[in-house]
């Protein structure tokens, strides 16, 4: 089988397991929502504040929400399962390809929802042409969930992994709500969106070595 | 299959990314302050009173003035001069030619600012008179 | 129970006596003109944050290595190392943070490159040492760790050039190529400083790896007595 479909194999099969639990779309996005409108009703009314931190708020959530995304369907597998597919012989960075594909989708997925979302409660003062922010929103997703799995993965079948994954996540994320979250800021302080993309393309490249470099030590460790 | 090349290209990449970032934000507005000049050239952008920024640069000899909790004085790169009325807690190190860092806002030609720390640069000298420091 | 060897406790001695002595050389040097008494504080943050820096390096090689060798030695080292310099990038935030609160008027300042750096290193090493707690097993906790401990130690140039890179309320480098800014009475307590830390360093490793091998032993040791191999703690599924 070649790597690319080794790959779509992977992203297909998380895709149809969470086609068939609807965790995602049913469980964790009504909840992200809901913190969503949390921070309005905590801060009592002052619109100038919460159209100032609109887009900050939302990428704390996007983070917090899309990490659960991203450590929940890799710790849906079992040891055994991560044997046979090792026994296999599928390439390890095949498979970490293929799950960081399916978070990413469902990530963006969630990011699409919640964005309008946000919008609608905090009504920000968005600069002309704000649109092109989206490309680094996006790619910031992305490299989201390249951590989340990369995490998910060092840490699988760990009894602490619960404790250990955030503490791993929490550094390799900053660069990503950064450029996410600056790269609006920017925009309306006439500056542009280019270095901030230009961050953001640069962690995902370095998630995506690091995930090919160390998939098969990686997989050596955790069977 | 091991992924040496694409690990070899890809940190080649990510380190040109990293280079073209530096270059890059060294001009353009990413800073994390600005001095005097520069805020006088970019006033534009931070025109309306609500957008914050940081000012840096010395204060310039004998302008510090004081009336009641606000403390006034002028702030200069060499090039341009600030007017900056601070508003908060002034640093305890806080003298006439010392380098600073303010944060506010523009109020009109003036700089009114809520924060200050002093911004000490990496030079260490011994005292003139070789005695106690007086502040 | 084995005791220290003669030479490691001789290292542990004449760390004593050379911290004893920085400390009397960082409490003669002349203070500075404007930040007055403040400036002694340097004397510990200095050395401290180079340590730290140091400290990773040697993790880092002591990961790269053991992923050569497989010898337990350089997995007590990279661990051991890594521990030091967690306490080291402590001591490094404590003290950075006491002078800011003095001479800048502030303790903290999210938007200084230099700190947010430092304290992303700070917490990348905890979530290393964390790492390694996971698992019983020796052999596995070194796998898992030694590739954290690779890669982490990308940071570790990023912090020492943050000042350079770009603009910041910490101030740059004070000791460089070229030269140092600071008066020679000055610089030559701080280099004395740097040189009893290190001392301090090697002797704390060399103690906390001895510690480690008698931890191994210890735990091995019942299993090897009897000639039996015991029943390994295999990760019970994580239910």
């Amino acid at each position: 089988m070649s790597f690319a479909r080794q790959v779509a194999e992977f992203c297909r099969r998380d895709l149809l397991t969470e086609r068939r639990a609807g965790e995602v779309v049913s469980i964790v996005t009504p909840f992200g929502a809901v913190a969503l409108m949390s921070f309005p009703l905590a801060f009592g009314i002052d619109s100038a504040l919460l159209s100032r931190v609109g887009p900050a708020v939302f990428w704390v959530v996007v983070f917090l929400f899309t990490m659960q995304i991203a450590l929940r369907h890799s710790a849906a597998e079992r040891p055994q399962q991560r044997a046979v597919i090792a026994l296999l012989g599928v390439d390890p960075f095949a498979r970490l390809l293929g799950r960081t594909l399916a978070a990413a989708i469902l990530i963006l997925v969630f990011m699409a929802i919640l964005f309008p979302a946000m919008l609608l409660f905090y009504s920000p003062d968005l600069p002309d042409g704000w649109p092109v922010a989206l490309i680094p929103g996006a790619l910031a997703g992305i490299g989201l969930a390249q951590v989340g799995t990369l995490a998910a993965e060092v840490t699988a079948g760990l009894r602490t992994r619960t404790t250990l994954a955030p503490l791993i996540v929490a550094p390799l994320a900053v660069p990503l709500l950064l450029a996410g979250s600056q790269a609006l800021e920017s925009l309306a302080s006439g500056g542009s969106i280019l270095p901030w993309t230009v961050l953001v393309v640069a962690t995902d490249l370095a998630l995506a070595v690091i995930g090919a470099a160390i998939a098969r030590p990686l997989e050596e460790a955790s069977l | 299959m091991t992924h040496r090349r694409f690990v070899l290209f890809g940190a080649v990449g990510v380190v040109a990314l990293i280079v073209v970032l530096m270059v890059n934000s060294l001009s353009s507005g990413v800073t994390y302050y600005l001095y005097p000049s520069e805020a006088v050239a970019q006033a534009d952008r931070f025109a309306d009173a609500e957008t914050r920024f940081r000012l840096a640069g010395m204060v310039v000899e004998g302008s510090i003035t004081e009336a009641g909790s606000v403390t006034s004085f002028v702030v200069s790169d060499g090039a341009a001069e600030i007017a900056v009325d601070l508003s908060g807690r002034v640093p305890p190190l806080f003298e006439d030619g010392v380098p600073v860092l303010v944060e506010g806002t523009w109020d009109g030609e003036r700089f009114a600012a809520d924060e200050a720390v002093i911004r000490h640069d990496e030079n260490y000298e011994v005292p003139d008179h070789g005695g106690a420091y007086e502040s | 129970m084995s005791k220290p060897t003669p030479w490691l406790r001789v290292l542990q001695l004449f760390a004593l006596a050379a911290v004893a002595v920085g400390l009397v050389m960082a409490l003669r040097a002349p203070e500075d003109a404007f930040q007055g008494e403040y400036a002694r504080i340097m004397h510990v943050h200095v050395p401290t944050s180079w340590l730290a820096f140091l400290a990773f390096g040697v993790t880092a090689l002591g990961s790269v290595m053991w992923r050569i060798r497989r010898t337990r030695r350089w997995d007590r080292l990279a661990a051991a190392s890594a521990e030091l310099g967690v306490v080291f990038t402590g001591l490094s935030l404590a003290t950075g943070s006491l002078w800011g609160g003095a001479v800048w008027g502030t303790y903290w300042d999210w938007a200084d490159p230099r700190m947010a750096t430092t304290a992303l290193m700070f917490f990348v090493y905890l979530g290393y040492l964390a790492l390694r707690r996971t698992t019983d097993d020796p052999e596995a906790a070194a796998s898992r760790s030694s590739l954290l401990g690779i890669i982490a130690v990308v940071q570790v140039p990023l912090v020492y050039f943050s000042v350079n890179l770009f603009r910041s309320l910490h101030q740059t480098q004070s000791v460089r190529p070229g030269g140092a800014t600071m008066p020679t009475e000055m610089l030559v307590a701080m280099l004395v400083n740097l040189a009893a830390l290190t001392v301090l360093y090697a002797a704390l490793l060399a103690t906390r790896m001895w510690v480690m091998k008698r931890e191994e032993e210890v735990e091995l040791a019942p299993a090897a007595g009897a000639g039996v191999a015991p029943p390994r703690l295999e990760e019970v599924g994580d239910a």
